[in-house]
């Protein structure tokens, strides 16, 4: 019995001393509103764990808590041990995160990123800004139109369809208040479709004249519709997700989403009904992509990298790009895959997706015209 | 030896004090020099320009908000005092429910679509709901409505101390006598007695309204936003010119929240002076009791509606308008929170049970061994004074700034303390109360006897003021378990409570897994203040 204790003591003893020795932990900071993105990256902290990774999700409220962590930590010259090891990021707070200094990189030299789309060169700028290494594209995001089918037979397909659905049907539409995200990309849309020359929206804002042209024909059209927005345009709803309860008690008939795929997933869990479809402008949408980047005081980079390289494998992409999982779109080349790669990835033609999934790309204008739109709207509005 | 003791024992409360009141005051004094430092008079000035219709609309509402809260508890301590006797102890656990919940709660039920629309749509036939056509005016009322009446519960509890020691059943006696009515007994001369005891809840309610960020953003107007969104809005943003702002912004709402205390003081003096003096209800007779049973049913009617929905809403898979009920149900939201987040639901109560019983250890041991109890208490007033008054997203940010220059004290350290000293007010206040209740005959008469303090503490008070002690845990609890703001601006996320993955999972697109949330976070304060409550009712000292 003794010696029974003493081997069962040794063992896990030497267990406790591999364990030390051979894993790592990767603390991922990551948005943890959604329970469907947290069930994706718990399921794949579950398969790391047989790569002796242990990827802890801190479900964070906003990405900019993290940045003043990585901010403090500069501040207080704590270079080495820091507690953040891997970030999802994209447009404003990469370019913080660059100009700061605050990314390890280049990371794009892990194995899975050649089946990441080169050519697209939508990849290599984050918002206007050169991505240069510092961050690998995990997913991609298109601005859609969510519409109940039931009450809309011809949803609006351009600005001035947009004008006169608003106007027919006042009280049915809205979007998220600025600066909510979803509400900033709204604007940029619009801006899209109003300036002549779509050109200067890939510009840095000043070189927009004073005044700014497109800026103020925004401002008009907006001006225009509010009045026929959900409460008159006296209150706009805080987020995207404040919008679907909206959407599925027909409060609103047509709304805004980032994700081709969000009809879909929340038709399949309840939260919209059954007669809820996707369209997009027809002149294009806006699209962008997100990143996984490691701080400059990671002390796992190398895990960190391991994770990385699995999160853009075509196994983790095919399940996250699943409607039944998280339904966002990849980020990888279909034509650098084999054909058991390729077919990892269902179909996911249903109807509630965009017919064909075809909708002309427009790049995210330079980071610089976000603030300047915010500001403008706080002007006019606030 | 022995006086060497003595002199340590005596000085010991005094050295907890100061080391409290150093830190306090250099987080106060960094974020007061950070913000100064980085703001000139100029932009300072166009900023206070710029919010002056966000300043003017916070101001108003909490001031308003406070008052209607205070009327209207007034009226419901009567109502229990005179009918309910000790099933008013039941309001106590309305206390404990989550200020996130309520929000959301009010929302679902005043919506266009909520609950009130759908039974309405029963008669009416539509299927789809009415144009919404909410501006700020009727955000305002509810937010004001909402507000009073959360904070009801918390005003009761305490003002039924209050109104025991008034004696109002003596006062009307004597005043009957002189030819008032109960309406004018009850306006006239215990009105004014009672607030002028309610200083610190006023107090309380008052600062809480200025730093709350659930009120304000869920139920509060948007054009302009209160001042407390506007802060968490410029902590959070990249926009330069939002984080421009905060500075200007920390300087307004502690210069607000003066003015709103020295603002409620005057009224108060003012208030007292009218009612006092006012003739207006000597003649008026009317049945007080009605008023204070109308809002009690209220209050009481409200939380069941509210509790109902969130229920409701955790086990909904669909639940389209017009339905009164979910037309589809799943337990998914409960199962996920139970499964993700146990570990941490266990450590939230764990954490707030350790915090308070510290908090509770300290503030009596430092009563009991400190000769000077007056003294003690005055100290303790002003540090409790000092971090309520200092609007707590303002407090945290400071100890946040103090977090990078003392980088020595690990971020759990900072966690714990931030926690403790959220707590350490309410504590006071209810140990300095039961205190100031506890008849000091006992002790004098066990002091005679030649038993010892520490003797007469255990043997004596402690038996007596059991139900005292378990109620201060059970709120210091309820406190603690509820913070949330820590993990956002003292952490930033690195270590948290289960009511901030609960707010988190709010912001995303699973209403039944944040309700669930919702219910499991009301669960143990809840749980925990009905023992007491039942505790309290029949084990009455």
């Amino acid at each position: 019995m003794k010696s029974l204790l003493n081997t069962l003591t040794k063992i896990i003893f030497l267990i406790f001393i591999y364990h030390s020795l051979y894993s790592a932990d990767v603390n991922f900071h990551a948005w943890g509103g959604s329970v469907i993105i947290n069930d994706f990256i718990k399921q794949a902290s579950k398969d790391l764990k047989k790569k002796n990774i242990n990827l802890n999700h801190t479900k964070i409220t906003d990405i900019a808590d993290s940045i003043k962590i990585l901010e403090t930590d500069k501040k207080i010259n704590k270079l080495q041990k820091g507690s953040i090891d891997l970030m999802w990021v994209n447009g404003e707070n990469f370019h913080r995160l660059k100009k700061n200094q605050l990314l390890f990189g280049p990371i794009d030299t892990i194995d899975n990123y050649k089946f990441i789309n080169t050519d697209d060169q939508s990849l290599h700028n984050d918002f206007g800004e050169p991505v240069e290494g510092l961050e690998v594209p995990w997913g991609r995001a298109q601005f859609v139109l969510i519409y109940d089918s039931k009450l809309i037979q011809k949803p609006p397909q351009t600005i001035e369809q947009l004008r006169k659905f608003i106007k027919n049907n006042p009280g049915r539409f809205t979007y998220p208040q600025i600066p909510d995200f979803h509400g900033t990309t709204f604007l940029k849309q619009l801006l899209y479709e109003i300036v002549d020359d779509q050109s200067i929206l890939q510009k840095p804002f000043s070189n927009c004249l004073n005044p700014c042209e497109p800026l103020k024909n925004l401002m008009i059209y907006l001006n225009d519709i509010h009045p026929f927005l959900w409460n008159q345009g006296k209150r706009f709803p805080k987020s995207a997700a404040e919008t679907v309860p909206l959407l599925s008690n027909r409060e609103l008939w047509l709304t805004i989403s980032f994700n081709p795929n969000m009809a879909a997933v929340n038709v399949s869990s309840g939260n919209l009904r059954d007669v809820t479809r996707t369209t997009s402008f027809i002149g294009g949408a806006i699209g962008n992509t997100h990143y996984l980047a490691i701080p400059f005081n990671s002390p796992n980079k190398k895990a960190s990298l391991e994770v990385i390289n699995y999160l853009i494998s075509p196994q983790s992409q095919a399940d996250k790009s699943n409607i039944e999982i998280w339904g966002d779109p990849t980020v990888l080349d279909f034509t650098k895959m084999n054909e058991i790669q390729k077919k990892m990835f269902l179909d996911k033609q249903s109807v509630h997706i965009l017919p064909n999934y075809q909708i002309p790309y427009l790049e995210e204008p330079h980071y610089s015209w976000t603030e300047a739109i915010e500001n403008e709207w706080f002007k006019t509005f606030n | 030896m022995s006086g060497l003791k003595l002199l340590i024992n005596q000085n010991i409360s005094f050295l907890i004090i100061f080391l409290l009141f150093g830190i306090v005051f250099l987080v106060i004094g960094n974020i007061l020099y950070e913000s100064i430092n980085q703001l000139s008079i100029k932009s300072f000035l166009n900023d206070l320009m710029n919010f002056l219709p966000s300043i003017s609309v916070t101001f108003f509402n909490n001031i308003l908000s406070t008052i209607c809260a205070i009327f209207i508890a007034f009226f419901i301590t009567e109502y229990l005092y005179k009918k309910s006797s000790f099933s008013s102890s039941f309001l106590i656990v309305l206390i404990s429910f989550p200020h996130i919940s309520y929000c959301i709660g009010i929302t679902y039920l005043f919506a266009t679509s909520g609950l009130f629309a759908r039974l309405f749509a029963i008669f009416y036939g539509n299927e789809v709901p009415f144009i919404s056509s909410r501006g700020d005016g009727l955000a305002n009322f509810i937010y004001i409505f909402s507000l009073a009446l959360r904070e009801v519960p918390f005003l009761v509890l305490i003002g039924l101390s209050v109104w025991k020691k008034i004696n109002p059943n003596q006062i009307q006696q004597q005043v009957s006598v002189l030819g008032h009515s109960d309406l004018s007994t009850l306006m006239n001369c215990i009105f004014p007695l009672w607030i002028k005891s309610m200083g610190l809840p006023i107090l309380i309610i008052i600062a809480f309204g200025f730093s709350n960020f659930e009120f304000s953003s869920i139920l509060g107007p948007q054009f302009p936003n209160m001042i407390n969104v506007k802060i968490i809005e410029s902590w959070y943003s990249t926009n330069t010119e939002l984080m421009r702002h905060l500075n200007s912004l920390i300087m307004i709402t502690i210069l607000g929240v003066g003015l709103a205390i020295l603002l409620l003081f005057f009224l108060r003096k003012a208030i007292v002076s009218y009612f006092t003096n006012t003739r207006l209800f000597i003649s008026i007779n009317y049945n007080t009791l009605l008023i204070g049973k109308f809002f009690f049913l209220i209050v009481i009617l409200l939380f069941t509606a509210i509790i109902f929905i969130t229920f409701f809403l955790s086990i909904s898979k669909s639940w389209f308008f017009p339905s009164i009920f979910p037309t589809t149900f799943t337990l998914k939201g409960w199962s996920y929170m139970i499964e993700n987040y146990s570990v941490l639901f266990f450590h939230s109560i764990f954490l707030s049970a350790i915090i308070s019983i510290f908090n509770l250890i300290i503030m009596t041991y430092m009563i009991e061994i400190s000769q000077n109890i007056k003294n003690i208490f005055k100290m303790l007033f002003l540090l409790s004074l000092m971090i309520l008054v200092i609007p707590q997203n303002i407090m945290l940010m400071g100890i946040s700034n103090l977090m990078s220059s003392l980088p020595f004290f690990s971020i759990k350290t900072w966690f714990y303390f931030s926690l403790f000293i959220y707590i350490l007010p309410y504590t006071y206040f209810m140990t300095k109360q039961s205190y100031d209740d506890f008849n000091p005959q006992y002790i004098e008469n066990a002091d005679v006897l030649g038993i010892t303090r520490l003797k007469s503490f255990f043997y004596i008070k402690l038996p007596i003021m059991t139900n005292d002690f378990l109620i201060i845990f059970g709120v210091s609890f309820s406190v603690c378990f509820y913070q949330f703001l820590q993990g956002i601006i003292v952490t930033k996320g690195e270590e948290l409570l289960f009511n901030n993955e609960v707010l988190i999972l709010f912001s995303g697109e699973s209403i039944s897994t944040a309700s669930s949330g919702s219910l499991l976070n009301f669960f143990p304060a809840g749980l925990l203040l009905t023992i007491i409550y039942i505790r309290y009712r029949y084990a009455r000292m």
